[in-house]
Formats: structure tokens, C-alpha cells, sequence
């Protein structure tokens, strides 16, 4: 994301993923690349279909390997190279250098057990500390993410908790291992407005303190504004624009990320329509040759047939349109 | 002129637990609700999970009977009806949920969907029946040959334009709204809100919309009721109450909505979560996260009272509420340009009529 910066810790070049049974795979992420430097959060943004789930889940490993293929020019976290690990050194990994954080926390915390056993029990499994030193982190772990009464919740099974409250206990058992690289999907979009910022502002803080390397996969634009540094934005398996968010959000260029700015109702005027992207995101496999947003694009041209490259408009600012910038002439 | 739909006082309890399960509890998720809704007007009754605002939807249809309060519809109590007669005056007051996957059956074609209410009800007869459902296509967006399809065949928000389709079949005067846009992707979420809005311009149709997306509600209500724990908590036409909210939970809501055009969030969160429903409060439900609560507010509950004409706010300081930051979209930059552009563009080959994708 940032050419100026020489070492990003997370480093994905030209990254492929295809799902499905072999000789039946369909293209779900075609030539994306990313990298996050430490303490920068870099969000990947786009709908439904558009593959961003699918390249946290290839950064994290967790594609099951009969049913998908990943291929890429690079992928390294730090000095390790991640196209080279198995399933093993995929495990040490994560809950160790990597960490996630999901949509839904009630799905990813075992029901059974304690919060304060799930935590102790995820760090004890890579460090092999004892029970008592295990115990007395995962509580330093809730305190940080700001549990009240951190003492009575190490005790507290899951369901005995709040949606926000079990957010922040996934986010502890994600932290407790100090990973270099959190990954969250949605960590937000099951959460009502004020708890999602109060997760938001923790995520935010945890990243300046810790100097930990985030990346966000979100659907919300305004979630991207307020918590990201960098902006990949993905359409039908592909990035068609990145940016600084500072520049994205005065300066966007691809017409997709005009489109979904144009049909957000914030910033719309009362009383005037929104603006609807018509049609449909292609199914994979099932996209037109070239650009893969023109038969949706109010802008598409003849040339349009044509791939158009991610090309540099300005410094670390790239677009992937024939026809960007519009202009009032055009 | 009366109110199309008018409730006082409503309040409905749920008891949990009892024998087996613990002690016997009451979750109050209703107490003391009372709102108006005017003939075409758009009402938005927002607020987080739990603050009661789909109880009251469901009071409100009579999915379920509030145990105290007073429901009336087109001036008639509907507690006073007879069976007859509330079913005709149900007829009037439809329901469009969340989720169009669940309340479309899958092996029913969309024209038995459609149709079969206009029979039902006897609004047409014959071959004006399915000239009926291809008018109710179209007016959704949708081409009426979409009518011989099965829901599967319909994306996301083909069907929750389908499922306000059926409501519209009967030709009701008021939609009731639960989150109709929550589960779809922006660009699809923008056909819908932009359906009911020329619903109400068009068809003069009510709509009681709940939802917790304040954009969607700022674009489209005229009037905006906020809940919390199980009360309104503020009342006012939607302008005043997000340009100058008079209760302190509403302008945290308000302020902890993400934007765009805002950059890196830095102020402070509202801090604290809803009170547990189990509970009784002695004073204001809101003290304890409240950043203006005094000592008053812990120990006596604030009446909703009037601020200023048509605004109602339930708290001991509502005039003391600072008012939220404006939006800050400056219009001179380069992207404010383009989507200028864009949505010109885009309105010029707009496309009203679509065809099923399968």
C-alpha cells in the first residue's frame, strides 16, 4: 500500500484464489495485492461477492486445501514466507504472530467453558505457561479491552455476556497471544451503533499502543473513514482502486466507488432519490471480460472491453478504470 | 384531522425463567409507548437491539396483544372490534420484515404471492386479478414477467421489493417496516428506500418505519421517535432531532454513527451499554451513561415533555444537549464533483424495469 515503506509486515502480491472441487474451480480473487506496515490499519471494502472475506481467509490460512487453491507472487508475514507453511505452522501462527476477529462472537466462543479458560487455554497452547501465569494474562487481557469488572467476567460463560461484551472477550483471546497482525472481518456489523464505536476507538487505541498491523474487511464505508489509514476497495475478486483514506474520501476515482458512495443516503439531499447501482455483482467465474464493473457503469465505453490495469493517478493512489478521472467535460 | 394510527400508553412484559429455569423474572420490554402516525406521513421509530422498537410493531399489527394501552386505526379502538371488523382494518396496516428469505415461501410462484391476497380480499375478480399482480410488479420495479418465478430466482432486494409488493396488494394505508433494508448491501438498499419513498409521494401510503440506520431514517421520515429502554425518549420532526437532538442518547447516537466525511474518528464514545430489561431504575434508564446526569436524574424519572413545538424530550436538561457536529462533506472537492457527474450519469440511463437474473 505504501511504496515509500520498505517493510510491510503483511506483504501479498498478486494473490489468486479459486474455490470449488478440483477441475471445478471457479476464480473468487484474481491479481490482489496488499500490505500493511506495523500500527497502520489497512481496510478492504466492497459488497457481497466481492472476495474480500475470501482474501482475510487465505492471509489467515483458512481455506481447506481440497477445496480451494491459492497462488501469489509473494505472501509474508514478517520474514516468514506463508506460502510455504503447513497446516501445522499455520496453527502456530495464528493465535501467536496472527490473530482474528469475527462478525459473530457467539459462534467463535466455545459455550462450555469460561471465558477466562477459552483465553488462558488459547495463549497456554502456544507458550505452554502455566495455568496460574495463563489465568492472571487473560485477565490483564480483559482489563485492556475495557470488560468492567474484569475479576466476576473471567468466570463468566459466553451467553452470560452482552454482544459487545463478547466482541471484546474474542478481541482479548485475539490479544493475548500479542499478535503482530490482526485480522477482523465485520468485527462490527452484528453490533449496535454505540457499541460498535466503543469497539471501533478500542480497535483504533490498541493499534497506536501496540504498534499492531490491522486489517479490516468491511462492508460499511463509514466504518472505513473513521478507523482506516489505507482503503483497498474490491469488486468480483478484484481491486479496482486504492488509497490513502484521506485521499479516497476526497479524491475517489473509480466509478464503483462512486457508485457505492452515490448510494449511501448520508450526504444525499432529503427528498431526492438515492442512486442505485442497477444490475448485479457477477457471479464468479460468470464475469464479462474486461473491466467487470461495465455493465453497471454509467461511464462504460467500447475500450472498456478491454482489463484495465490498477495504475498510479497520484502517489499511492491507483485506479483501475479506462475513464477515470470523469470530469465535468466528459 | 385524526391520526391514521394512534397508540397510548402501550406496555407489554414478558415473564422468564420460573420453575427449572431460575427465578421467575419480567423483562419489561415495552412501558409506556404512545405515538401518532398521520394520514401518507413517514414515522422512523429507531434505537439499538432490545430498546423495544419491534415489540411495538408488533403491538402495533396485533401479532401480539400489549397489556396495557389503547391501539386505535382510522379513529376505531381496536380492542372494540369485532373479529369481522379487525380483520377488514388489518387489511389496512401491512407488515414488511427484515428478511424477504423468510417470508416468502420458496415453492410458491410470485403470482400465487401476489394474487392470492387480491382474491382473498376480494379487491378484484377475474382477469383484472392478474392484471393486478403485473401492476404491482411494475410499481415495485420489477418486469411482470418475474410473475411466473419462484423466489430463488430474485436477488436480495428483487424480494424484499416483492415482499412490499404483496403488502401492497391489499392495498393498505400504512406499511409497518422492521429493518426492511438491514440485510442488503448498499447499492441494493438504496433501490428499496427509494421504493418506499415514491410509495408515500405516489400512493399517499403511511409508513412506521423501525430501524437503527440513522441515515436511512434521516433520508426518508418525516417525524423521528427515539427509544430506549423501552420508553420514547424523543419525539420531533427529523430535521430538529438531528440537527438539534433535546436528549443526550440521541445525540450519542447520532454522533456514533460512522460517516465519511468525517476522517479518523477521535471523540470519545458513548460509553456504558443499555440497562439490563430485568430491572427497575428509579430514575432516568439513561443516568448512568449519561455525560450531563445529575443527581436529580438518578432519582426521578423525567416526563417526556415539549421542548419546542412539535419536539419532545424526556430528560431533566434536555436544553442543555450540545448540538452534533454538522456534516462537513465540503463541496469543492474533487470527489464531491464526481459524484455530482456520477449521479447525473447514472439518472440519465436510468433503468426502472428489471428482469429476474435467472
Amino acid at each position: 500500500m505504501q511504496p515509500a515503506d520498505p517493510a510491510p509486515l503483511l506483504d501479498i502480491r498478486d494473490l489468486h484464489v479459486a474455490l470449488g472441487q478440483p477441475g471445478r474451480r471457479v476464480p473468487v480473487v484474481e491479481g490482489v495485492s496488499l500490505a500493511i506496515a506495523p500500527g497502520r490499519v489497512l481496510c478492504v471494502v466492497g459488497e457481497s461477492g466481492s472476495g474480500k472475506s475470501v482474501t482475510a481467509l487465505a492471509a489467515m490460512g483458512l481455506l481447506e486445501p481440497g477445496r480451494s487453491e491459492v497462488r501469489a507472487e509473494r505472501m509474508s508475514l514478517g520474514g516468514t514466507d506463508l506460502l510455504r507453511l503447513d497446516e501445522a505452522d499455520w496453527r502456530a501462527l495464528r493465535g501467536s504472530r496472527m490473530a482474528m476477529v469475527f462478525q459473530e462472537p457467539m459462534t467463535s466462543l466455545n459455550p462450555v467453558f469460561t471465558v477466562g479458560d477459552q483465553i488462558a487455554e488459547a495463549l497456554r497452547a502456544h507458550t505452554g505457561l502455566p495455568r496460574a501465569v495463563a489465568r492472571r494474562r487473560a485477565l490483564d487481557a480483559l482489563r485492556e479491552v475495557g470488560i468492567p469488572a474484569p475479576e466476576t467476567r473471567l468466570d463468566a460463560y459466553p451467553h452470560e455476556l452482552s454482544g459487545g461484551m463478547r466482541q471484546r472477550a474474542m478481541i482479548a483471546m485475539a490479544l493475548v497471544g500479542e499478535p503482530a497482525l490482526l485480522i477482523a472481518d465485520e468485527p462490527t456489523t452484528a453490533l449496535d451503533v454505540t457499541v460498535q464505536a466503543q469497539i471501533l476507538a478500542l480497535l483504533n487505541g490498541l493499534r497506536t499502543r501496540r504498534a499492531m498491523a490491522v486489517l479490516l474487511i468491511t462492508h460499511n464505508l463509514g466504518v472505513v473513514a473513521e478507523t482506516a489509514d489505507d482503503v483497498a476497495v474490491m469488486y468480483a475478486g478484484r481491486i479496482v482502486e486504492r488509497a490513502p483514506a484521506a485521499t479516497l474520501f476526497r479524491d475517489a476515482q473509480h466509478p464503483y466507488t462512486l457508485a457505492l458512495l452515490g448510494a449511501m443516503p448520508e450526504g444525499a439531499a432529503r427528498g431526492r432519490p438515492l442512486s442505485p447501482i442497477p444490475g448485479r455483482m457477477p457471479a464468479p467465474g460468470r464475469a464479462p471480460p474486461g473491466c467487470r464493473f461495465a455493465p453497471r457503469c454509467p461511464f462504460a465505453g467500447p475500450d472498456c472491453a478491454e482489463t484495465p490495469p490498477l495504475r498510479e493517478v497520484s502517489p499511492a493512489h491507483a485506479v483501475a478504470c479506462h475513464r477515470a478521472p470523469v470530469e465535468a467535460a466528459a | 384531522m385524526t391520526a391514521l394510527l394512534e397508540a397510548q400508553g402501550l406496555a407489554r412484559a414478558y415473564v422468564v425463567g420460573g420453575g427449572l429455569f431460575g427465578p421467575r423474572r419480567i423483562i419489561r420490554a415495552v412501558r409506556d409507548v404512545s405515538l401518532s402516525v398521520a394520514r401518507g406521513e413517514a414515522l422512523a421509530l429507531v434505537g439499538e437491539s432490545g430498546c423495544g422498537k419491534s415489540t411495538v410493531g408488533r403491538l402495533l399489527l396485533r401479532l401480539e396483544d400489549a397489556d396495557a394501552g389503547r391501539i386505535r386505526f382510522d379513529g376505531q379502538d381496536l380492542r372494540a372490534l369485532s373479529p369481522a371488523a379487525l380483520r377488514a382494518l388489518r387489511r389496512r396496516m401491512q407488515p414488511v420484515f427484515q428478511d424477504p428469505y423468510a417470508s416468502l415461501d420458496p415453492r410458491r410462484r410470485i403470482r400465487d404471492v401476489l394474487e392470492a391476497p387480491i382474491r382473498l380480499h376480494g379487491l378484484r375478480g377475474g382477469e383484472a386479478v392478474g392484471a393486478r399482480a403485473a401492476e404491482l410488479m411494475t410499481g415495485v420495479g420489477l418486469a411482470p414477467d418475474g410473475l411466473d418465478k419462484l423466489p430463488h430466482q430474485f436477488s436480495g432486494g428483487q424480494r424484499q421489493r416483492i415482499a412490499i409488493a404483496r403488502a401492497l396488494a391489499v392495498e393498505p394505508d400504512l406499511l409497518v417496516c422492521d429493518e426492511p433494508v438491514s440485510a442488503l448491501d448498499v447499492s441494493v438498499q438504496a433501490q428499496v428506500v427509494n421504493l418506499l419513498a415514491r410509495l408515500r409521494r405516489e400512493a399517499g401510503v403511511a409508513l412506521l418505519f423501525i430501524s437503527h440506520d440513522l441515515a436511512v431514517v434521516r433520508h426518508l421520515a418525516d417525524r423521528v421517535a427515539v427509544m430506549y429502554a423501552g420508553r420514547i425518549v424523543e419525539e420531533g420532526g427529523t430535521e430538529g432531532v438531528f440537527t438539534a437532538p433535546r436528549h443526550p442518547y440521541t445525540a450519542g447516537l447520532i454522533a456514533a454513527a460512522p460517516r465519511t466525511d468525517r476522517g479518523r474518528r477521535d471523540h470519545p464514545p458513548l460509553a456504558g451499554e443499555p440497562p439490563d430489561p430485568l430491572s427497575d431504575l428509579a430514575g432516568c434508564a439513561f443516568a448512568p451513561r449519561c455525560a450531563l446526569a445529575v443527581a436529580r436524574c438518578r432519582a426521578e424519572p423525567p416526563a417526556l415533555r415539549v421542548t419546542s413545538p412539535g419536539h419532545r424530550a424526556a430528560c431533566h436538561r434536555a436544553e442543555e444537549v450540545p448540538a452534533p457536529p454538522a456534516p462537513e462533506m465540503a463541496a469543492d472537492t474533487p470527489l464531491a464533483r464526481r459524484l455530482d457527474i456520477y449521479r447525473r450519469a447514472r439518472a440519465a440511463d436510468a433503468v426502472e424495469q428489471e428482469t429476474p437474473h435467472a
